[in-house]
């Protein structure tokens, strides 16, 4: 999220608008190249690094990533540390622990209101 | 050799399962008493775990945030950010209230403690929930909601704090106060409004009455008035800070340096587990451990009666054992297996029960496997001093008993 970047005009407004007129903007930014996403809920914090937990051989492993962009639902990119097909961990009963065992199920929470 | 005990209790097996049975459901609410105890003081302990802070910066001299109130700058954490050993800083707001769901959801409310996370989220902030259990993190700056699953909100579900209306994105578990309320937690900014801004119309009879005093609405300065309206309508405070400290430094040093240099009152780790174990659950652990001791004894007395009342009903068996020449050891070893077992069926009958029966309740019941152990072993001891008496009594029986009556 960018707080104070420049905005120039493709086509100047005939009259400039008066000093202190809000405007609404919308600002398509160039798509960003195609990497892994993964859920936010996925990413945590260990040992002072950034990473997700991966299942290895029914084991929780963790596994640091580098991060890039986050939108707003939650879906944030990876740019280093996983490669396609890992088995990662989003959601889980509690906080996890290195070589964990790791029992998978279908939800641990009913989604649907 | 046949077993006298099993043969005895196949004789009237059922009256010996039933008492059993009963039995094991009074050990089954004891067991759950120790497990409510146990509940008690974990539920402490996750506040803390799930905060994942090393540290918490509170207002000077208060035991803030979990047993005092604390109030403190929200900019205060860019100092602390700065000091050396500190790796994370995020301001945190705690404030236990009614949570109410829309009218058309059903409308009621739940009591939940409403914590304020900084919004950014960035993983393993300190305060934020550090695992879900469906849907996602807060994105959104504003009106966007976490909620412990104990709550009852589901994903979707608008929930209304105070003045504003939130969407739940996320659910977590285990995430409750010390008081074993759930959490829900929601941004900074919405948490610091709810907590401090007051409703409008108190704030409309504050400005009048600001406004009637002369010494804020002076005729030659302009602006004032607003100024002292916006000052107080303001809502930068914080109720702790909560710290991380980088690997390798010592809590107790950091501590003290945020103490002299920044004029903060500091908890460790250790502290906090002092001031909410005992201190905020002392008098509350201390009832619940009262009536877990009045039910250990009232459970033995049971037992201890049970067991002489059984040996008594069979006094003419014992003595036509007796008549028949049979040895006392053998009789002593009858009346002891027969105690253990109804002992070991008691016990398993209260486990069961109490297994059951621990996830139903509204606050979380710890069984710990110790406790089990203990009681196992409570068990068994109690059913063997309580089948001593019984012994005896049985020694002393009259083999003529048996012809006479």
């Amino acid at each position: 999220m960018c707080s104070s970047d420049l905005v120039v005009f493709n086509q100047a407004p005939v009259a400039l608008p008066p000093l202190g007129e809000l405007a609404e903007v919308t600002i398509h930014l160039p798509p960003l190249p195609s990497t892994p996403v993964v859920p936010n809920a996925a990413l945590q914090r260990q040992d002072g690094r950034t990473g997700v937990w991966k299942i290895v051989d029914g084991r929780a492993r963790f596994a640091p990533v580098r991060i890039g962009d986050a939108d707003l639902e939650g879906h944030v990119q990876v740019l280093d540390g996983l490669s396609e097909g890992d088995r990662i961990i989003v959601y889980s009963e509690k906080a996890l622990a290195r070589n964990a065992r790791v029992h998978v199920v279908a939800e641990l929470a009913r989604t649907a209101s | 050799m046949i077993s006298l005990a099993g043969r005895d209790i196949l004789h009237s097996w059922g009256k010996f399962v039933f008492t059993g049975v009963g039995l094991g459901l009074l050990i089954g609410v004891t067991l759950v008493m120790a497990g409510v105890y146990r509940g008690m003081v974990d539920d402490g302990q996750a506040l803390l775990d799930n905060s994942r802070a090393d540290l918490w910066v509170v207002q000077q001299d208060t035991m803030g945030p979990y047993a005092e109130s604390s109030n403190l700058a929200d900019d205060a954490w860019r100092q602390l950010m700065a000091l050396p050993g500190v790796a994370r800083a995020a301001n945190v707001t705690y404030f236990t209230m009614q949570v109410r769901k829309p009218e058309h959801a059903g409308g009621r409310d739940v009591r939940a403690m409403v914590v304020g996370i900084a919004a950014d989220a960035t993983p393993g902030t300190p305060g934020a929930p550090p695992y879900l259990v469906a849907g996602r993190q807060l994105t959104r700056g504003h009106y966007e909601a976490v909620a412990d699953i104990a709550s009852g909100f589901a994903l979707g579900d608008v929930i209304t704090i105070r003045r504003h209306r939130y969407t739940v994105v996320g659910l977590t578990r285990r995430m409750v106060s010390s008081s074993g309320d759930p959490m829900v937690f929601i941004p900074l900014k919405d948490a610091q409004q709810a907590q401090f801004l007051k409703d409008n119309d108190a704030i409309e009879a504050g400005r009048r009455r600001t406004a009637d005093n002369p010494a804020f609405n002076r005729p030659g300065v302009p602006g004032l008035l607003d100024a002292v309206n916006a000052a107080q309508s303001a809502s930068t405070s914080v109720n702790a800070v909560l710290v991380r400290l980088t690997p390798g430094a010592n809590a107790d040093a950091v501590a003290r340096d945020i103490e002299h240099s920044l004029r903060f009152t500091v908890h460790t780790r250790a502290q906090m587990q002092e001031i909410l174990v005992s201190k905020l659950i002392a008098t509350s652990a201390k009832q619940i451990g009262m009536f877990l001791v009045i039910l250990a004894i009232v459970s033995a007395a049971i037992v201890a009666f049970i067991i002489y009342t059984l040996t008594m009903d069979k006094i003419r068996e014992i003595a036509v054992l007796k008549l028949i020449g049979t040895r006392n050891r053998t009789i002593a070893a009858m009346i002891l297996q027969q105690a253990l077992a109804l002992g070991a069926i008691g016990f398993a009958v209260g486990k069961i029960s109490a297994t059951w029966s621990a996830p139903i309740f509204p606050k979380y019941v710890l069984l710990v496997p110790q406790d089990s152990m203990a009681g196992f072993l409570a068990v068994m001891g109690i059913c063997a001093l309580a089948s001593i008496v019984a012994i005896r009594v049985a020694l002393r029986i009259d083999p003529a008993e048996a012809i006479g009556g």
